[in-house]
């Protein structure tokens, strides 16, 4: 494949429609600056991928190159803005062309089927075959001397190594990976299986250790059958034992309370004769106060009622000082009516008040017994209360004292003193002791119990342990599986990607030596460094480096060898193109025809070469010195301005092929 | 400098160009000429004759072929003056031969001393001559590659790699058999 044409209007600078061919073998670009040369390679790099990589990282304020890629000067675009660039595979053209409207879109794939071998290239093929094929002024020095060793390295490892290794290396990887988190896992659960492991030996350790001697525990057996009285078997003793510790507490709970009672009732018991003798003496007193109530109500009952006497004083008083108030009424008796005598009836009346006055006497004397017989009736009622108070008494004590006595008898110890009775606690306390201690001697069962899990769990834990030992060995058998595929896709990478160098770095030598950079280092060494991390180092007269040692024009010679390396080292590329955008900036006429007869043999070995230079002298020196063949001719095409002030082409031309020979005719010469 | 020309004709023979002998009486000379260059090898003994005796010999040859550059028209731009010398010459004479070689007036000049075999040849007529280093790389098999590298390792678990099985599939492998 080849530039067959660039067909270009409104697009950057190009404000009318322009049109230009390219000769298979070389077609050489001249004009002064500002004529347009650097848009023929930008439009072509913008009709392969979409845009200009050399604007790229460039921004200001929120602009970008994507806002300049079309015309945006003085006047309207002379036509459609497009640009249209057309290859030529044997005698097929292909074309691709872009609008403003569909500035996005990628190549088609046919087109980059044939630009590239799609099994071989690399993900951003177009991309980077566009950087490789047009060699640009300003990155000629920026994309080989001036790059980063590591960047260099990846420069011509995506040039010429092999596209899918780090595809291979990155599987490899993640197996790797995946491996390793295995084995770290596996690792880690070896050393929890180890852990519970020891847990558990520690238990059954701890377990046995508990377990008493063999002739303990007879002994215990023994004394257990004889205290609970029990011929029983060993493992029945215990149930037996549980049920008289029961037994003991019981008899505890109530034996003790008795010792604790036994002072008070014993106090109650001596105090029974007194209790009789306060019974006798209250029925006593109740005896003389019912008598001397009897006394009182005699003497009461021999007169009425006090309450009568004193009324009827006070009647005959009241009837004696109304007689006198009425006085006799014609002789006659005012209150009865019969006829009596003033003095009479005087007489009659003082009389009736001795009368009263006597009743009033009695009244008094009546109240009076009245009141001794009601003290007497309170006498009695309270000498009767404490008679009841105090026989109460008396049977509440013996009531006490019967109970407590019964409960002695209840537990066998009836009559029983205190000293009885605290003995008879001291030995339920022993035997409970005596119980609990054999009891724990001989209950081993539970003990058995502990023993066997513990033994159990540690089974558990051996099994566990050695899966995991085997599971380990396997992940650290796969880790190191793993790391193998790693490493050997990592050799395999780096050592097929030094092999081709080791083949490339050769071209990249004879290109150095054939541009000269420099008069007196003739040869330039590149040597790759690094395992994980690789660089490639470019070194002249045994440890110098380039970068920092040569004039720019020098940096720029050398740059040129690089990237025409590279380009030439292409594998996958189907594109026999290189373009060189005014590649001799700073460079001297020595070194540039260095460059020419570089491009005249690669123009020679097939390769279409298309330059662009400002000098029309130098334009004219690329066009003779670059083969121009009969069927291949050559092209000079020189950029202006037309009479509206636009880009245009001011001549486009074939260059005549050179007479075939003049020096050495066919008959002279010694190979003919 | 029967050897170096020799050499030279060979060189000059293999790389596609028509080469003829000129006797004159500074001594031997080759012309020769491809469809877009011509030139003249002029032979010397060593860098002090050369740096002595380039200027007279190349004018007499130059006015012997003087017809011929004629009749070359635009290809007489392309004439190449190649100068050399067997013995190798001292560090002041080497820079002034390569101050010959950046004359560019009238031919484009190759000065060398020091040419005494065919690698020194080569060198020296090496811009005259086609790109010696044409690497061709074959495409890397990786697959291929990576199983060259892993001779050691189950030969199932390197297929399920290379074939591109699933990763849970070559972890499974990976932890299979001793």
């Amino acid at each position: 494949m080849k530039l067959a044409y660039l067909h270009l209007c409104g697009f950057r600078g190009y404000r009318k429609a322009v049109r230009i061919d390219f000769s298979d073998s070389f077609t050489i670009i001249d004009g002064r600056n500002g004529a347009g040369k650097s848009t023929i390679f930008d439009a072509v790099e913008f009709a392969l991928t979409g845009t200009i990589s050399k604007y790229l990282d460039a921004k200001s304020g929120r602009e970008s190159v994507d806002d300049y890629l079309w015309w945006t000067g003085d006047g309207e675009v002379l036509g459609n803005s497009f640009v249209e660039v057309g290859f030529r595979d044997k005698e097929e053209i292909v074309s691709i062309r872009r609008t403003p409207l569909d500035t996005q879109s990628t190549a088609p794939d046919a087109l980059l089927d044939r630009l590239v071998d799609a099994e071989f290239a690399p993900r951003q093929a177009m991309a980077q075959l566009c950087s490789s094929t047009i060699i640009r002024d300003e990155h000629i020095a920026r994309l080989s001397l001036d790059l980063k060793e590591g960047d260099r390295f990846a420069l011509l490892r995506d040039a010429i190594g092999a596209v899918d290794a780090e595809d291979w290396i990155r599987r490899a990887q993640a197996i790797s990976s995946t491996a390793g988190t295995r084995m770290k896992n596996a690792a880690a659960e070896l050393e929890e299986a180890k852990l519970v492991l020891a847990n558990a030996a520690r238990q059954v350790d701890e377990a046995r250790a508990a377990l008493p001697a063999a002739s303990l525990v007879g002994q215990a057996l023994e004394r257990l059958q004889g205290v609970l009285r029990s011929g029983a078997a060993a493992e029945q003793l215990p149930d037996i034992g549980r049920r008289r510790l029961a037994d003991i507490a019981r008899q505890l709970d109530m034996v003790t309370p008795l010792a604790h009672q036994f002072e008070a009732i014993s106090a109650m018991r001596s105090g029974l004769a007194e209790r009789d003798v306060k019974v006798e003496e209250a029925e006593a007193k109740v005896s003389e106060a019912r008598a001397a109530l009897d006394e009182a109500i005699a003497a009461v009952s021999a007169a009425p009622a006090a309450s009568a006497l004193g009324d009827q004083a006070r009647q005959l008083v009241a009837l004696v000082d109304l007689g006198r108030k009425l006085g006799l009424r014609d002789g006659h008796c005012p209150l009865c009516e019969s006829a009596i005598e003033h003095d009479a009836f005087d007489h009659g009346l003082d009389a009736a008040l001795a009368v009263a006055k006597h009743l009033d006497a009695q009244a008094v004397d009546q109240a009076e017994k009245e009141r001794v017989r009601d003290e007497a009736a309170t006498a009695l009622r309270d000498a009767e209360l404490a008679l009841d108070r105090a026989k109460n008494e008396r049977e509440e004590a013996k009531e006490a004292i019967a109970s407590y006595d019964a409960r002695l008898e209840e537990h066998g110890i009836g009559g029983a003193a205190l000293a009885d009775i605290e003995r008879l606690l001291l030995k339920l306390e022993d035997e409970r002791e005596a119980v609990s201690g054999d009891l724990r001697l001989v209950d081993t069962a539970s003990l058995d119990r502990s023993i066997a899990r513990a033994t159990g769990d540690q089974e558990v834990s051996k099994v566990r342990l050695a899966r995991a030992e085997e599971r380990l060995g396997r992940a650290r058998l796969g880790e190191t599986r793993a790391k193998a595929i790693y490493d050997a896709a990592r050799r395999a990478a780096a050592e097929t990607l030094d092999q081709r160098l080791d083949r490339v770095l050769p071209l990249m030598s004879e290109l150095y030596r054939r541009l000269r950079p420099h008069p007196v280092w003739e040869d330039i060494e590149y040597s790759v460094r690094g395992d994980v991390q690789r660089f490639l180092k470019l070194q002249v007269g045994g440890d110098i480096n380039p970068q920092f040692v040569f004039s720019s024009g020098q940096r720029r010679a050398t740059g040129l060898a690089f990237l025409l390396s590279v380009n030439l080292s292409l594998t996958w590329s189907r594109w026999r193109s290189i373009l060189l955008d005014d590649p001799v900036q700073h460079v001297d006429d020595f070194r540039t025809v260095h460059l020419a007869e570089v491009l005249a043999h690669l123009c020679q070995s097939g390769r279409q070469i298309i330059c662009a230079v400002e000098d029309s002298a130098l334009a004219d020196l690329m066009c003779r010195r670059l083969p121009s063949l009969q069927g291949a001719p050559g092209r000079q095409v020189t950029l202006g301005s037309d009479r509206d002030g636009a880009i245009a082409v001011d001549r486009q031309e074939e260059i005549a092929p050179l007479i075939q020979r003049s020096l050495v005719l066919p008959e002279q010469s010694r190979s003919a | 400098m029967s050897t170096m020309l020799n050499l030279a004709e060979e060189q000059l023979t293999q790389g596609g160009y028509s080469v003829a002998a000129f006797e004159q009486g500074d001594g031997p000379t080759l012309l020769f000429e491809s469809d877009t260059v011509l030139g003249f090898v002029l032979f010397f003994p060593d860098a002090a004759a050369l740096l002595e005796g380039w200027s007279g010999a190349s004018q007499h040859v130059l006015q012997s072929v003087q017809f011929a550059l004629r009749r070359a028209e635009r290809k007489a731009w392309n004439a190449y003056l190649v100068l050399l010398a067997e013995a190798k010459g001292d560090y002041g004479q080497q820079v002034m031969l390569g101050a010959i070689e950046e004359n560019l007036v009238g031919t484009r000049k190759i000065a060398r001393a020091g040419v005494a075999g065919l690698r020194e040849m080569r060198a020296a007529l090496l811009p005259l001559l086609e790109i010696q280093s044409a690497p061709r790389l074959d495409v890397v098999d990786m697959a291929a590659e990576i199983r060259l590298r892993t001779s050691e390792l189950p030969r199932d678990l390197v297929d399920a790699f290379v074939s591109g099985a699933s990763e849970t599939t070559v972890a499974q492998i990976l932890e299979a058999g001793q």
